[in-house]
């Protein structure tokens, strides 16, 4: 009976009692005050002159500002006191008499807060907003109403209220919500709308991770994306391929931040990406033209929402190890192998082995380390515009002993945009990043710190007091040669029995010091102007700067004869580099019934400009370290000077429309045009067009779709288009020009004539490398959006790639660049998510797996094979040729070990053209360079992540993990002309002896181990799988907060923790190079596992 | 926004404002010099392998595999040392022929520039006619159409090789042996280097009355004389002696250590600091510079050559090859139980790897010695076989024993054209020019036939005191086989990118 609560009243009272005030509308009305004593504040006194009010609208005015609350039910008021703060708005909702009140909290799957999440009693208008703490309280008709609860970007929930009056809901996070938008070249898209193959990587799977860059976060989280992290040395940026291999050169992606182009991601700190977009068909893609060919990754920094501000820190302090010491001969078995073999006699033990020392060289070169990285983060906004700003800070500490190889860096982000006029925008990105590494040597047969752990003999020492060394080392040192000595004054242990270039680890360490740093800007400033509805033109500028300091100071020391150094060096190299780019675009939305299309037309303008001075010398005035520097040469030392400046530019335009009918038939086409400037082709062929189409059929949306309740959404998607790629174009590649060749000294003085010649031949016909690819795929979503599954097949053809070939011989010029070679990558992509909630238990699994088919399709006739990385002196240990994978590698198939003598038994391959049919049927009887063949490939079948998470009230867990499977590995660390070296145990333990004929390996020192370590036998299996997280936090509840945290929680993490491989050497994931080096172990710096401990507070 | 697009590149002419002026003479010559001596090196290991002089070693078998493939007998068309040299030759006459065909010879210097081109041109065809025979001959540049080159006609060849001489001679335009611009500028080419290639190329070709009078020409004004000290006669303190005839300059400089002509190949052939015990070199016994790779030893057949003609203690033998025995005397001594790889005991001391020679700033990579391209003693004892072979043997007496003298030997009373092989070998081992000399007189076979059968490790002196050689690498294709190896094979490219060429006969 809502009767009484339409009586009109008037009350006048002028400073009285509230009790006294209470009495005085009873006795007007037909009201009942019901309080406990002492609840009302006796000494309050209060002004009313409400005229023809109700009573809620007179007890509004009275609690205002108090700690007392009402509820009137029927005739009867209760007076009591408040629950909680209520807004205003919700006193104002509360006027109804007769509902029922329910609170509570919104949170998400991780116990996060919710600020401004709706609540809304089901089939009403009545709803409130969840405040800054995700608080709310609301009144509904009666207890038996339904909550609708939702949240972009989280699965709209419903409860039944079934009398609660606390009800605390926990929101999951709509993976699969067809309704998100992803970022597109040059604008955003609905999920849904999409037609071709977009990969999204959210700040939830980057952030309170041990990664340090954002490729590193791409790893396992999306299909078709494949991370190769070249080292695992602090700061080391980690190499992207996105469907394959697509080139001879290096096929990396068009990375591009808020519209900016760079090609250096390091300086943005993961943390402050929201998200990451892999732009993998060519249709997605093609909108970057002539850059677009190996795949667009569009990084979107963090924005400022609108609701209250927000005050974020972040910490985590991780310890990293070693994670996996390879199994190396220890020195009973090494002095075994080299005596079985006779490269060291019994004699020469003898005479330089204490008989006990067996040296663990990588217990003496590691040691586990530490990387810490604060965040703190502030943000904002409202209907008018927004602001983010940040500041990240990481020190990591490599796991080399000492502070040798470290890597700082410190973030600033400002990120803000307002609404200057209803019709015009305008905002910024920037990104200020200050960074500094030191780095230790690596992966290189000519001396690798991580290449000498694994091959320096066992025999030899550590360290040696300085008054107990050996005769040979006091020999050196009376000699005047610089011995190196630990911080506690012992000298490093030289050996006697392996020379080589790989030396005792702290001295590869310490013989010089080095330090790279530098700074990058960059960012956007931009307006969006909106003249007529639906109609958004913007005008983007983007700029970015970097600035670099090197500098090396090697010492003077001495480790063997082939390894020592007699005149110091110092060096310095200064570099900076200028970019911008201006875009120019509009978008325009329109209708025709309901056929929706959305166009785009625009230009872009890119300009780059770099310039470095470098200088070294030779001889210092004085061994300080307060002296080693440029400035303190002395006169005649011996200096180098180099440097330079370039610029380049290209220019743009572009277009692109969607059509979209009924929601049901989408259709994209787009097309670009990029010129490049004479550096890089020839004037006339300076423009390359680059279209592309896409179609999808959303076929769940036509009527003769079953109403399947499991399956709610299905889309077919097809897309085909070209880009281009510039890689290894510029540099005048295309002209021939004098250019000088060196100088020659026709006197014993130091006087040159100055030499010139044409540098190449000319090519005028050069042009863009174009990849075209076809994509055919499906969405699909059931059992009410918690499945979510996308699938793709692809096809790509890269053409025209850009490859040096030498023509005749009898030309006389060793290459020109031609366009003359195919590659094609043909794969399978499938991501599959799952996500559900039971109670207070949410949990999700997200799976992607993507094979790969690589293979050169073509090359020039006139070129046979490309020679890839090589080995020593042998070359081309990887190659490019027709037929095959890229950069396979190429070597010696061992057939067998000879079980009488114990050496390897090659192949002898066909290589003789009896008949003249242009078949080889026949062996020639020479096992020589003829004979070498593919005998693996670095690049995978398939690659695959899997992230698991799972909430529980304030719990959550995440596993991740990522993996390859297929990919060979090139163990290059045991070089032939060094025999000494110290081996993987497996060479050890079953080789050939007399003892043991039918043997895997073969005997020490056998015939052909010239051929031997680049055979079939250095090729391993480099499948992996890690587990690269394992993740357990903890919120806070609420009430420890007390309103000034919102949220607080504590994790900690096992990262790259668990390997499970059949690599015998350091770490599967490590490889010389991304290019012809792919696959490559010169002994390379593994990635460390990393116990990890992080908070999460957010005010 | 159009020309916002040009970007003029730095550091480069274009081709049609280029060979103009006396400069661009100067540096496009310059150019020629400069890739000649970058041949060098695969130069020397290409040609010293075929021979019977030396065997490959290094650290360990297969250090150098390439090399081992060509030493023993059992390379084929891809193995790369065959293709580097070759492929080096053709760019060099490449150069050659920019200069010959756009400069114009209107004054002294673009005159000058055109004779060294055309004296390059033909050395460099000297050796692919010797080395591979019917070479494509190219003395222009090949515009695209014509890249696929046919066979060269030999005897077309030759008579290019003649003609660049002569007319190179014959302008003038060379400096003269002994003249202010020669002694200004010693490492030009003189008319001098081009009359003693030309004869050389004479003897190749069995012209040996034109030869004997072509070299009879260095020999008779008698400008050049035998350097006396023969330890040292390819060494830096001889560079550019009275014996030189050309020679590739390496000078000190140690801010370009690196970019100078004798790159690397002393450090191949330096001794190996892991396996000797060095330190002789610190307390100055012997300056012998201790980060050598070890390659090129002697073999023991060209030891024992010495030995019958000389004896042990012969003073030329003494200041070429050094025993085991002798670099212990030297205090230099294996370590114990070590095994040296490729080495019979034998080590080349006439090119070896001494520390005055280093640029510091090389890392040890460079030496200031020059390298020589052909000695006087050369040009004497082509004059001797040259004129024993046209019926002149008291000038092949007189120049053998000229070359006998210097290495403190009798003279001879009368001499064969045996005698002037056997003193060729010994003189100028190492040097370059023996295979070509095998093959020329046909005692290749005899010579090479069980080259790369076995290779051997030297592991010090028994306590019988001989040498304890031990061979523990055998081959089952090895030596030098008649109709076959007289010519190296095309290179596997060159087979695969030219397909109007045909492969020697046999590969």
């Amino acid at each position: 009976n809502a009767s009484y609560s339409q009586t009109k009243m008037d009350v006048k009272v002028q400073s009285v009692g509230i009790e006294d005030l209470f009495k005085q509308i009873q006795n007007s009305s037909e009201y009942i005050f019901f309080y406990k004593d002492g609840i009302l504040n006796k000494n309050r006194k209060v002004s009313l002159n409400l005229k023809n009010a109700t009573l809620p609208q007179i007890l509004d005015e009275v609690f205002h500002n108090t700690n007392l609350d009402y509820k009137i039910d029927d005739r009867q008021v209760v007076i009591r006191q408040k629950a909680m703060v209520l807004s205003k708005e919700t006193l104002v909702a509360n006027v109804q008499a007769q509902r029922f009140r329910i609170s509570g909290t919104i949170v998400d799957q991780q116990g996060l807060v919710l600020p401004g999440a709706n609540i809304t009693e089901k089939g009403t208008s009545n709803g409130v907003v969840s405040d800054v703490n995700g608080n709310y309280s609301l009144e509904v008709s009666n207890r038996n109403a339904i909550l609708q609860v939702s949240y972009i970007g989280y699965t709209l929930k419903e409860i039944n209220v079934n009398g609660q009056d606390r009800i605390n809901v926990s929101l999951s996070e709509d993976a699969t919500a067809l309704e998100d938008v992803v970022v597109v070249g040059y604008g955003v898209q609905r999920k849904s709308d999409l037609t071709g193959s977009i990969s999204q990587v959210k700040a939830a799977d980057i952030e309170n991770r041990t990664v340090t860059t954002a490729q590193q976060a791409l790893q396992g989280k999306a299909a078709g994306i494949q991370v190769i992290q070249t080292s695992g040395a602090p700061g080391k940026n980690a190499t992207v391929r996105i469907r394959g291999y697509s080139s001879n050169s290096a096929s990396e992606p068009l990375y591009v931040v808020d519209g900016l182009r760079i090609s250096d991601i390091g300086a943005i700190d993961p943390n402050n990406i929201e998200s990451m977009e892999i732009l993998k068909d060519a249709a997605s893609a093609a909108i970057y033209g002539a850059e677009a060919g190996n795949g667009v990754v569009l990084i979107t920094t963090k924005k400022g929402k609108q609701g209250n501000g927000k005050i974020t820190y972040d910490y985590m302090y991780s310890v990293n190890e070693l994670n996996k010491i390879p199994k190396i001969m220890n020195s009973n078995e090494y002095i075994n192998y080299m005596t079985e073999g006779n490269i060291i006699t019994e004699n020469e033990i003898s005479s330089l082995w204490d008989g006990k020392t067996s040296t663990k060289w990588t217990d003496v070169a590691f040691e586990n380390s530490v990387m810490q990285r604060h965040n703190l983060g502030f943000q904002g906004g409202n209907d008018k515009g927004s602001y983010y700003v940040s500041l990240s800070h990481l020190n990591q500490n490599g796991i080399i002993k000492g502070d040798n190889d470290v890597y700082k860096r410190l973030t600033g982000m400002i990120n803000a945009d307002y609404k200057i006029k209803p019709w015009i925008k305008i905002g910024t990105t920037n990104v200020l990043e200050k960074w500094e590494t030191k780095s230790v040597s690596e992966n290189s047969e000519y001396g690798s710190l991580l290449a000498s752990v694994l091959t320096m003999d066992p025999l030899t020492p550590d360290v040696y007091d300085a008054d107990k060394l050996p005769p040979f080392m006091q020999n050196l040192l009376d000699n005047g040669r610089v011995l190196l000595r630990n911080p506690q004054g012992q000298y490093y242990g030289l050996s006697q029995i392996f020379e080589s270039e790989q030396v005792h680890p702290g001295i590869m360490r310490d013989n010089s010091v080095g330090n790279n740093g530098g700074s990058n800007l960059l960012g956007t400033l931009f307006a969006d102007i909106t003249p007529i509805k639906n109609l958004t033109f913007t005008s983007k500028l983007g700029y970015r700067g970097s600035f670099g300091n090197d500098y090396t100071f090697a010492k003077i020391y001495y480790a063997n004869a082939v390894t020592y150094r007699n005149d110091i060096n110092v060096s310095r190299t200064s570099r900076n580099s200028i970019y911008y780019q201006w875009e120019n675009f509009a978008n325009y939305n329109f209708s025709v019934n309901d056929h929706n299309f959305t166009a785009l037309l625009g230009t872009s303008y890119q300009h780059s400009e770099s310039t470095s001075v470098n200088g070294a010398g030779n001889a210092i005035t004085k061994d300080d370290p307060l002296y080693w520097d440029l400035g303190y040469l002395t006169p005649s030392a011996t200096k180098t000077v180099g440097g330079g400046s370039n610029y380049s530019r290209k220019m743009s335009y572009f277009g692109r429309i969607n059509y979209n009918y009924l929601d049901r038939y989408l259709f994209q086409a787009s097309i670009r045009r990029d010129a490049s400037d004479t550096s890089v082709l020839p004037y006339e062929n300076r423009w390359g067009t680059f279209p592309a189409f896409s179609a999808g059929y959303v076929i769940s949306e036509e009527d003769f779709f079953p109403e399947i309740n499991a399956l709610s959404f299905l889309k077919l998607r097809a897309s085909w288009g070209q880009n281009g790629s510039t890689g290894p174009l510029g540099g005048y590649a295309y002209r021939a020009a004098i250019t000088s060749g060196g100088s020659y000294p026709y006197t014993d003085d130091i006087i040159y004539q100055i030499a010139s010649s044409p540098s190449r031949l000319s090519n005028p016909e050069l042009k863009w490398e174009t990849s075209e690819q076809l994509d055919f795929g499906f969405d699909l979503r059931a059992f009410k959006n918690r499945l979510s599954l996308s699938f793709d097949y692809y096809d790509k053809k890269t053409k025209d790639l850009l490859v040096a070939i030498t023509p005749p011989y009898e030309t006389g010029v060793s290459t020109t660049t031609v366009n003359a070679g195919n590659v094609s990558n043909r794969g399978l992509e499938l991501e599959l998510g799952w996500n559900d909630q039971i109670n207070d238990f949410s949990y999700g699994i997200r799976g992607n797996i993507a094979t790969l088919k690589n293979k050169v399709t073509y090359l020039d006739p006139s070129i046979s094979r490309i020679s890839g990385a090589s080995y020593h002196t042998n070359q081309g240990i990887t190659a490019f040729e027709e037929g095959l994978p890229v950069w396979y590698f190429r070597g010696y198939q061992v057939e067998d070990i000879d079980n009488a003598t114990g050496n390897p038994i090659f192949r002898d391959q066909l290589t003789v053209d009896s008949n003249k049919d242009g078949i080889n049927d026949q062996t020639d009887g020479i096992i020589n360079d003829d004979d070498k063949v593919m005998i693996g490939s670095a690049i995978p079948d398939f690659t695959y992540g899997i992230t698991l998470s799972a909430a529980y009230k304030g719990f959550d867990l995440t596993v991740f993990g990522a993996g390859s499977k297929g990919n060979d590995i090139f163990n290059a660390l045991t070089r032939t002309d060094r025999p000494r070296g110290n081996k993987l145990s497996i060479f050890y333990d079953d080789r050939w002896t007399p003892e043991n004929q039918n043997a895997q390996y073969p005997r020490p020192n056998a015939n052909g181990e010239d051929k031997y370590w680049i055979s079939d036998a250095a090729i391993f299996d480099g499948s992996f799988f890690k587990i690269k997280q394992i993740q357990v936090g903890y919120s806070l509840p609420q009430k420890f907060s007390k309103g000034f945290l919102s949220n607080s929680r504590i994790y900690v993490s096992l990262d790259d923790w668990f390997t499970f491989t059949k690599y015998p050497g350091m770490d599967p994931e490590a490889s010389a190079g991304s290019t012809s080096a792919l696959g490559v172990d010169k002994g390379s710096y593994p990635i460390s596992r990393k116990a990890v401990v992080g908070i999460n507070l957010t005010f | 926004c159009k020309d916002s697009l040009i970007v003029p590149q730095k550091g480069a002419t274009s081709t049609e404002d280029f060979y103009k002026t006396d400069s661009d003479a100067q540096e496009a010559i310059a150019a020629v010099y400069s890739a000649w001596r970058g041949s060098q090196f695969n130069q020397y290991f290409l040609k010293n392998l075929l021979s019977d002089d030396i065997i490959t070693g290094g650290g360990a078998r297969g250090d150098n595999a390439q090399f081992e493939q060509v030493n023993e007998y059992n390379f084929g068309p891809a193995n790369t040392t065959v293709s580097g040299v070759f492929s080096s030759y053709y760019n060099i006459i490449y150069l050659s022929n920019q200069v010959i065909n756009n400069l114009e010879t209107d004054t002294d210097i673009k005159a000058r520039a055109n004779a060294e081109a055309k004296v390059v041109r033909a050395a460099i065809y000297f050796d692919l006619v010797t080395l591979w025979g019917a070479v494509p001959l190219v003395t222009a540049e090949l515009t695209p159409s014509e890249y696929q080159q046919p066979n060269g006609n030999i005897a077309d060849i030759w008579k290019q090789i003649e003609t660049d001489y002569t007319e190179a001679i014959a302008s003038g335009a060379l400096p003269k042996k002994g003249s202010a611009k020669n002694l200004a500028e010693p490492a030009r080419l003189t008319e001098e280097a081009a009359i003693a290639f030309l004869g050389k190329a004479q003897v190749f070709q069995g012209k040996n009355a034109e030869a004997a009078t072509t070299l009879k020409k260095i020999i008779n004004p008698g400008k050049y004389s035998l350097y006396a000290d023969y330890e040292n006669v390819l060494r830096a303190v001889a560079d550019f002696n009275n014996e030189s005839i050309f020679e590739f300059n390496s000078i000190n400089d140690p801010d370009n250590a690196l970019n100078q002509g004798n790159t690397i190949l002393g450090t191949m052939l330096g001794y190996r600091s892991d396996k000797l015990n060095l330190t002789g070199y610190y307390s100055g016994v012997q300056p012998i510079y201790p980060a050598g790779w070890g390659f090129a030893s002697p073999r023991v057949g060209l030891y024992n050559a010495f030995v019958q003609m000389e004896g042990t203690n012969g003073y030329r033998l003494n200041n070429t090859i050094k025993t085991y025995k002798d670099l212990m005397a030297m205090t230099i001594t294996l370590n114990p139980g070590t095994g040296l790889y490729g080495n019979e005991g034998y080590f080349n001391w006439k090119q070896r790897y001494i520390g005055s020679e280093v640029i510091p700033t090389s890392f040890g990579f460079t030496i200031t010695a020059n390298y020589r391209v052909m000695r006087y003693a050369e040009v004497l004892l082509l004059a001797a076989e040259a004129s024993i072979k046209s019926n002149d043997p008291a000038s092949a007496l007189t120049y053998v024993n000229m070359v006998r003298e210097r290495a403190h030997l009798t003279k001879l009373g009368s001499v064969t054209l045996d005698d002037i092989k056997k003193e060729k070998r010994l003189e100028l081992c190492f040097e370059g020019v023996r295979f070509q000399d095998l093959v020329r007189w046909g005692d290749a076979k005899s010579a090479l036939e069980n080259q790369g059968k076995n290779v051997p490790v030297f592991f010090g002196v028994k306590g019988d005191g001989s040498f304890d050689v031990q061979y523990p690498y055998t081959n089952t294709v090895f030596g030098f086989i008649t109709g076959k190896h007289e010519l190296l094979p095309f290179p596997e490219h060159e087979m695969n990118v030219n397909k109007q060429i045909d492969q020697n006969n046999n590969w």
